[in-house]
């Protein structure tokens, strides 16, 4: 195997390939990152078994220049946390790779390494997913669904299904839901998609989409999504992102949420994220994190005590109040991802009762929603 | 420091006090006699805990087996153990001791400090050491020593010098005349292990200590030694402090009438031992988070192991699962001689926001709030039932297996001497 590349688009392809190298494994051959130079294109896949991520380099029509050029085809294996600093700090804008038998030779400018390779036969295959279109999204959109439900799972493996999200479609309607028994977070959106498209509920780990969402563009570019065979394929400018899915049965989310409120008040979103996260100050210790709400119509506070420390009353004016007067206590751990994953300038808070769930909806953005379970306090 | 150095300390240590709490309580059958409180040998319990000072001129000593005791002494006369008539002697002496001073440090049943510094309407420290001994000797019928000191430690080793019913003042000017030349092993804070270190190091004398080196022994012993050379000095800062510290921990243990290696017998003596920890915790309004255990085989290899549960408890149900999954877990099936359960990592119940629940979205076995207070209010009827009718009136199926373990409910027989909070 024998090509030669440009620096930035190397670097730019190892470093996102990066995110699917284990950083533990029993398996030496994943802290590898599989380099495949084949007809103009050179393939960049790094993969973990949960998720694999395959770039590649090809020479586009309206750039004349060539930022790759291939001069003999072939494979090889090569430990990707060496290979990323090597090549950052190579002194050319042009690398040259050069692969006989298991010696890798990098060369650019006056640097001049030989690395060993490792046998691209051992590399285990990213699994095959059919590229037929299933619907698309718009990156942009796509992080969003992400960011506003992954980070409601669960941390811990005691239900492993609640650490994934929930991608449910129907009517041309993509939904993401996360939640870990106490908190659930959900967001739709219209996607287009293929007709008689039919996605099964499936749930695709926390962990996977946040990585996904760190390598997606901030751009309305459009991003092809399949599920199929088990895996989840998400196919963009010149990348392919697959994960497993968690196999299992989503507990049913869809008659927890609330309809009707007795107390329904709009907020700053930035001014109750600073209050909330001043009291959870001294709540950190507790084991619930726990602070407590008191929503009066002429005086709203937010109250944390730890008995060792000491305790804390902060008020905060409501931008409308309707309803009757509520306490309610929660983690404020939950109050403030919440509040951090609401992009608008409102929010609105909605409440049943002291020992129900409650919602936290921003304001004029109706496909968003996040549900806090409390803490029942026994002499709130 | 100055401040410090001029307090007037008193140490007061009951004699031969078990022995002496039955003369005091019978004095026909007991006073004047050699006599020994011990437990039951069959059970294997028999060694003596105190004995009287008639019993000691004979030769019967503390840590003797009955046995060899009644081979010394064969007209010694065996006492049963009755920590309750020791609690309230125990009780009466240090209601005595408070009239002098509100600064009294309860150090065990049988002993305390008494910071008379203020105290001087009734007269300089000595004058009220005579006072108190005559006091409690004539109102309450029991001997005991007292060391006069300007700090705890010599107080402490005052009080040891002269027994029974003697006064012994020593401050630290004293000290080089009065301690120094004594065994480091008869110090206070020295245990066997430790006069021994200090002998292999050259340290034989109360006097060496308080002259070596702090450099090498805060290296061998750590920030120990460095309390130690100050008390052989003569020195020591700690207060006496009025109000016992909240306990760090609330534990049994018994030692099994014989090796035992039957698992459901285990499991009757493991449920006895957690039915009383719990009673215990919940009479002190304490939770506790982390349960610990510890197995003593025969041949007295000892290990303790501990599970720290996700939230503290006082329920008895709660130690007994993680005690239970303890044993199952590292007991290596060999013959068990003693068993003991405690719970540590405690909280009050304030400090628990008592009851704060987070509740749950579909976790039917995890959200068992419903059931926690079903088990809470259970808890609660027994514990009262238990507190009128006596710790047999409602026992678990478990607990009516006949076992020795059983006699920990019995609080007359049960005592050590760290229990103090009934």
């Amino acid at each position: 195997m024998r090509f030669v590349v440009r620096k930035a688009d190397f670097l730019q392809g190892l470093q996102q390939v990066a995110r699917a190298i284990p950083t533990r494994t029993p398996k030496p051959i994943l802290y590898g990152v599989l380099l495949t130079a084949q007809s103009d294109q050179l393939y960049i896949t790094g993969y973990d078994l949960e998720i694999g991520i395959q770039m590649h380099i090809e020479n586009s029509d309206d750039n004349e220049q060539n930022i790759i050029q291939i001069e003999q085809e072939g494979s090889v294996v090569l430990q990707a946390r060496y290979l990323i600093d090597i090549v950052r700090k190579l002194p050319h804008s042009l690398i040259r790779v050069d692969s006989q038998q298991s010696t890798v030779t990098i060369q650019s400018g006056t640097a001049n390494y030989q690395l060993n390779g490792m046998d691209y036969r051992e590399y285990p295959d990213l699994p095959i997913v059919h590229d037929e279109r299933g619907f698309a999204v718009m990156a942009s959109t796509l992080k969003g669904l992400i960011e506003h439900s992954a980070f409601a799972v669960a941390s811990s493996e005691i239900r492993p299904t609640l650490t994934g999200v929930l991608w449910n479609y129907a009517d041309g309607k993509l939904t993401l839901t996360g939640t870990d028994s106490h908190r659930l977070s959900t967001q739709s959106t219209q996607v287009e998609s293929h007709q008689d498209y039919a996605l099964m509920d499936s749930i695709i780990p926390g962990k996977s989409l946040m990585e996904l969402s760190r390598i997606l563009p901030d751009t309305d570019q459009l991003v092809d999504i399949l599920i199929e065979n088990n895996q989840l394929l998400v196919t963009f400018l010149n990348t392919r992102f697959l994960s497993r899915l968690i196999e299992g049965k989503f507990p049913d989310t869809t008659r927890i949420i609330p309809s009707t409120f007795r107390t329904n008040i709009v907020f700053s979103t930035k001014d109750l994220h600073d209050s909330v996260e001043r009291a959870a100050l001294l709540a950190r210790d507790t084991d619930n994190n726990i602070v407590r709400f008191q929503f009066r119509r002429n005086n709203i506070e937010i109250l944390s005590h730890s008995p060792e420390i000491g305790k804390v009353v902060e008020s905060i004016d409501p931008i409308t109040f309707e309803g009757e007067d509520m306490m309610i206590a929660c983690n404020a751990k939950f109050m403030i991802d919440a509040l951090r994953q609401t992009p608008t300038d409102q929010v609105r808070i909605e409440l049943t009762g002291s020992g129900s769930p409650f919602v936290l909806r921003p304001v004029g953005l109706d496909d968003l929603l996040h549900l806090i379970l409390p803490v029942r306090i026994a002499n709130i | 420091m100055n401040d410090a150095e001029n307090r007037q300390i008193l140490h007061i240590d009951m004699n031969a006090f078990y022995s002496a709490c039955h003369a005091a309580k019978d004095p026909k059958r007991y006073k004047g006699v050699p006599t020994a409180v011990a437990g039951n040998p069959e059970t294997r319990h028999g060694v003596i805990v105190t004995a009287s000072y008639e019993a000691r001129a004979r030769g019967v000593k503390a840590t003797m087996l009955v046995m060899q005791a009644q081979r010394l002494c064969p007209e010694l006369i065996i006492i049963a153990p009755d920590f309750d008539l020791y609690r309230a002697y125990s009780r009466r002496v240090m209601q005595l001791v408070t009239e002098y001073t509100p600064q009294v440090e309860v150090a065990s049943i049988d002993e305390c400090y008494a910071d008379v510094t203020l105290s001087t309407a009734f007269g300089d420290a000595q004058t009220i050491a005579k006072l108190l001994q005559a006091r409690i000797l004539t109102e309450i019928g029991l001997p005991c020593s007292i060391g006069v000191a300007n700090n705890k430690f010599l107080a402490k080793m005052a009080s040891d010098r002269k027994k029974p019913l003697g006064i012994t003042v020593i401050f630290t000017k004293d000290v080089p005349t009065m301690l120094w030349p004594m065994n480091i092993s008869d110090m206070f804070g020295v245990g066997l292990k430790s006069s021994e270190r200090f002998k292999r190091l050259g340290i034989v004398t109360i006097g060496d200590l308080a002259h070596a080196d702090e450099q090498v022994l805060y290296r061998v012993f750590g920030r120990h030694a460095l309390d130690l050379i100050a008390h052989a000095n003569g020195y020591d800062n700690a207060p006496v402090l009025h109000e016992r510290a909240q306990a760090k921990s609330v534990g049994h243990s018994v030692t099994l009438a014989r090796d035992e290696q039957e698992n459901s017998r285990l499991l009757v003596v493991l449920m006895n031992l957690c039915d009383q920890v719990g009673r215990r915790l919940r009479k002190k309004k304490l939770l506790g988070k982390t349960v610990t255990i510890t197995l003593r085989y025969a041949n007295r290899k000892t290990i303790t192991r501990a599970f720290t549960m996700p939230k503290p408890s006082d329920i008895t149900e709660d130690f007994y699962a993680c005690a239970k999954e303890l044993v199952k877990t590292h007991w290596t099936g060999q013959p068990i001689r003693l068993l003991g359960v405690s719970v540590s990592n405690l909280f009050t119940q304030e400090q628990q926001l008592i009851d704060a629940t987070q509740l749950s979205l579909f976790d039917e076995q995890e959200d068992r709030a419903p059931q926690n207070d079903t088990r809470r209010q259970l808890t609660q009827v027994v514990d009262q039932l238990r507190d009128r009718f006596g710790e047999d009136a409602v026992l678990k199926g478990r607990m009516l297996m006949p076992s020795t373990s059983a006699t920990l409910r019995d609080h007359r027989a049960r005592g050590t001497s760290l229990q103090k909070d009934e």
